[in-house]
């Protein structure tokens, strides 16, 4: 048994040294002699200290006093000591860390210190490698912060240059556009004239560019504040949307503007920038879009006491954005295919102009989009309310344009007891190429609408027989010519008869004596596609 | 619990021992490093509440123990207590890695060597804290091997610090390397009967002194 433990002790792999009452060797195990090449029939006796000197320093003598009085433990880290037993090669020195424990024993009457050494070099060389990962990374990190820092400043020096230099050129732009009008107003002959046209275009693109730039420029380089002015909202989209209505039109593209209630009208904000954000997104979905429709939908999110949260929905069915550039399309210049052969006109700025007013109102912007069927682009804005006014829900709008086929003709039915009037209403609508049909009075009339579909009808009051408000009370029973649009012509218009009109189930009316632009306006109004011969 | 006399006695007597500890300290890593203990309380299971205050606040969180179990005729155990990185950065302080001993670095993480390192440090306050009251006590003491812990520590819970029946002897103690104050807390659990004993060494303690 005896013999048992003593081989364990010889072949643990931790050092064990045993010291009697003396201070002198009792055990040396394999361990050690590995270690420091000393065999244990060197050391048997000697005295430690003798031997490995350090010893003698009170850190260990008292350690050492304290196991054989109190009994004491004592770890001791290579953390601090590096190493406590010196290894044979001198090389190994350099590199070794121990840890030593050093623990009473007590045989009967007889004590005893036990001592044990850990070798735990490879630990503490971990240890460092870690260190020295962790330091390169504080380096590479500050790096970072240093190189982000100057790229922030030297964008934003880019972005007053640009800031500066656009400005400087918008002012000479705008005098060779104004002279180039002036040009175009003087007698040039086709060819001239048509080189004038072309210089204009160019100018105006070259212009857009300018603003663009300027705009981007004054956001990044902090030249811009947002307004806080009260306004209305349902008028600042319809503006926005009619000043593309006529550039759909022209593609043929159907057209939708849904404001749905509730929604607040009377809000404080920056107006023109929501504009501005309106007019660039629409401006691309009908860029985008080789056929079908485009729609804005406008709805309140969102309310507190103080403010709301407005969404703006921007749909088109055209090309659509690939899932890889959608990430991109935010980004300043970039334009999906931007490549050589790009049909399409302009720069790339638009949409990186309304991210960044986008956020710095405080919203946000996203976008859904499947390739060959279309793209959404939704704007979250959040704005205040403004509460000096009295407010009132607005009803909802709804504007649709739809793009009928070509050998279309709205078909107008004019019902005027008075020939002359009949005479030149007709020539107007004739002029305009209108299809037009006439009767002279209100029973004729129920007649033609019960034989053919109308688009509108144009009525006037004072008839012998049926009064207009008594026709329009017959159309209205019906349920098939409900929605038919009825303006009522009136000669004597006086306060309070357009409440009356309107709620006899007119749609509109027109007091005579009328213009042709009153006329043109109103069939604008109620024939929205537009067909006039101007 | 201790009246006002007593507790300053304690106190002083505390700041005795545990200075021998700094000079151990000091020796070990060349420098100088300062023991002071501000407060010291003896508190049983009822003043419970007191002890979740000064958990609260020093000790909230993850923290890392350094302890000692001992026995025979006085048996408990002591533990050295530091929130995880004020340990840290008392052992970077320690080895002089003053490269590390900012905290901004997210290494709270202890390495191997940090504990091996903490380890002593518990150790020599430890060895010096229970050899210091088993003088006191005249008694035998047998002592267990150091023992690292990672210890999260919850409001409520004191679990690891308190044990129904027994004394805490609650010393808070501040580690002053360069510049640099560490604060931390040494709790040692005692039987009643050594509680006992050690309030009446106090008392003799106390005559001492005014007689
Ligand atoms: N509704 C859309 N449908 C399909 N692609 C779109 C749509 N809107 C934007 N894109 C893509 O995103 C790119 C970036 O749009 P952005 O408005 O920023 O630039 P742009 O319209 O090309 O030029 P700019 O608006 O500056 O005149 C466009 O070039 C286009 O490729
Ligand atoms: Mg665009």
């Amino acid at each position: 048994m005896n013999e048992l433990l003593l081989q364990i002790v010889s072949q643990v792999n931790v050092g064990v040294l045993i010291l009697d009452k003396s201070y002198r060797i009792a055990i040396w195990n394999q361990w050690l002699t590995n270690l420091t090449g000393r065999r244990e029939e060197e050391v048997l006796g000697e005295k430690l200290i003798d031997l490995y000197p350090r010893f003698q320093k009170p850190i260990f003598s008292s350690i050492f006093e304290n196991a054989f009085e109190a009994g004491q433990n004592r770890f001791f880290s290579g953390a601090f000591h590096r190493y406590f037993i010196d290894p044979v090669d001198d090389l190994a020195k350099k590199y070794v860390r121990q840890n030593m424990l050093v623990q009473p024993l007590q045989i009967n009457s007889e004590k005893f210190i036990m001592i044990q050494i850990f070798d735990i070099t490879r630990q503490q060389y971990r240890v460092d490698e870690l260190k020295v990962l962790i330091r390169e990374l504080k380096i590479a990190k500050e790096e970072l912060e240093v190189s982000r820092e100057m790229a922030i400043v030297a964008n934003k020096a880019k972005s007053e240059f640009l800031a500066n230099m656009s400005h400087e050129i918008r002012t000479p732009m705008n005098a060779i556009m104004g002279f180039i009008d002036l040009t175009l107003e003087t007698d040039l002959d086709a060819e001239q004239k048509n080189y004038q046209i072309m210089v204009r275009e160019a100018a105006h693109s070259l212009m857009n560019l300018l603003e663009e730039i300027l705009d981007i420029s004054k956001i990044e380089s902090g030249q811009f504040s947002l307004e806080q002015k009260p306004f209305e909202l349902t008028s600042i989209i319809k503006s926005a949307f009619d000043l593309l209505s006529l550039k759909a039109k022209d593609k043929g593209l159907s057209q939708r503007l849904t404001i749905a209630p509730p929604i607040r009208d009377q809000l404080i904000g920056d107006s023109k920038r929501l504009k501005q954000i309106l007019i660039n997104i629409l401006s691309n979905s009908i860029k985008f879009t080789p056929k079908g429709e485009i729609s804005l939908l406008v709805e309140q999110v969102e309310e507190t006491e103080e403010s709301v949260q407005l969404l703006f929905k921007i749909s088109d069915t055209g090309i659509g954005i690939a899932p890889k550039d959608q990430p991109w399309v935010f980004e300043k210049f970039y334009q999906v295919d931007g490549a050589l052969n790009r049909s399409y006109s302009g720069s790339g700025l638009g949409l990186a102009i309304v991210k960044q007013l986008i956020e710095t109102m405080g919203g946000r912007i996203w976008l859904h989009s499947t390739v060959g069927q279309g793209t959404s682009f939704f704007c979250q804005l959040p704005f205040k309310k403004d509460k000096t006014t009295t407010c009132h829900s607005i009803q909802e709008v709804i504007k649709q344009e739809h793009v009928k086929d070509h050998t279309f003709q709205a078909k107008i039915l004019l019902v005027d007891d008075d020939p002359f009037n009949r005479k030149i209403v007709g020539a107007w609508l004739k002029k305009w190429n209108y299809d037009y049909q006439e009767c002279e009075n209100g029973s004729e009339a129920l007649v033609k609408i019960q034989e053919g579909y109308y688009d509108l009808i144009l009525l006037d009051q004072q008839m012998p027989g049926l009064l207009g408000t008594d026709v329009v009370r017959q159309i209205r029973k019906d349920q098939q010519y409900s929605t038919v649009p009825v303006v009522v012509m009136t000669a004597n218009a006086m306060k309070g008869d357009r409440e009356r009109f309107l709620s006899n189930g007119m749609d509109d009316y027109i007091s005579k004596p009328f213009g042709a632009s009153e006329l043109q306006a109103i069939l604008k109004k109620w024939i929205p596609d537009e067909r006039t011969g101007e | 619990m201790l009246n006002p006399l007593q507790q300053d006695a304690l106190k002083e007597y505390m700041n005795v021992v545990i200075g021998q500890a700094g000079q151990v300290l000091s020796e070990m890593v060349n420098q100088k490093v300062y023991l002071e203990v501000p407060d010291v309380q003896l508190l049983q299971t009822r003043d419970r509440f007191i002890l979740q205050e000064l958990v609260a606040s020093i000790l909230k969180g993850h923290v890392v123990s350094s302890s000692l179990r001992f026995g025979v005729e006085c048996s408990g155990r002591a533990r050295l207590l530091f929130p995880v990185e004020k340990g840290k950065k008392l052992v970077n302080l320690m080895i002089g890695d003053e490269e590390f001993s900012d905290h901004s670095t997210n290494e709270a993480g202890f390495s191997d060597t940090d504990t091996d390192a903490m380890k002593e440090i518990g150790n020599v306050l430890l060895n010096v804290i229970i050899g210091s009251l088993g003088n006191l006590l005249s008694t035998r003491i047998e002592y267990s091997l150091p023992e690292i812990e990672f210890l999260f520590v919850e409001g409520v819970r004191q679990d690891p610090f308190f044990h129904p029946g027994h004394y805490t002897l609650v010393l808070r103690n501040t580690f002053v390397v360069g510049e640099e104050r560490i604060e931390g807390a040494i709790f040692v659990m005692l039987q009643m009967d050594s509680a006992t004993r050690l309030i009446e060494k106090i008392d003799e303690m106390l005559v001492d002194i005014y007689e």
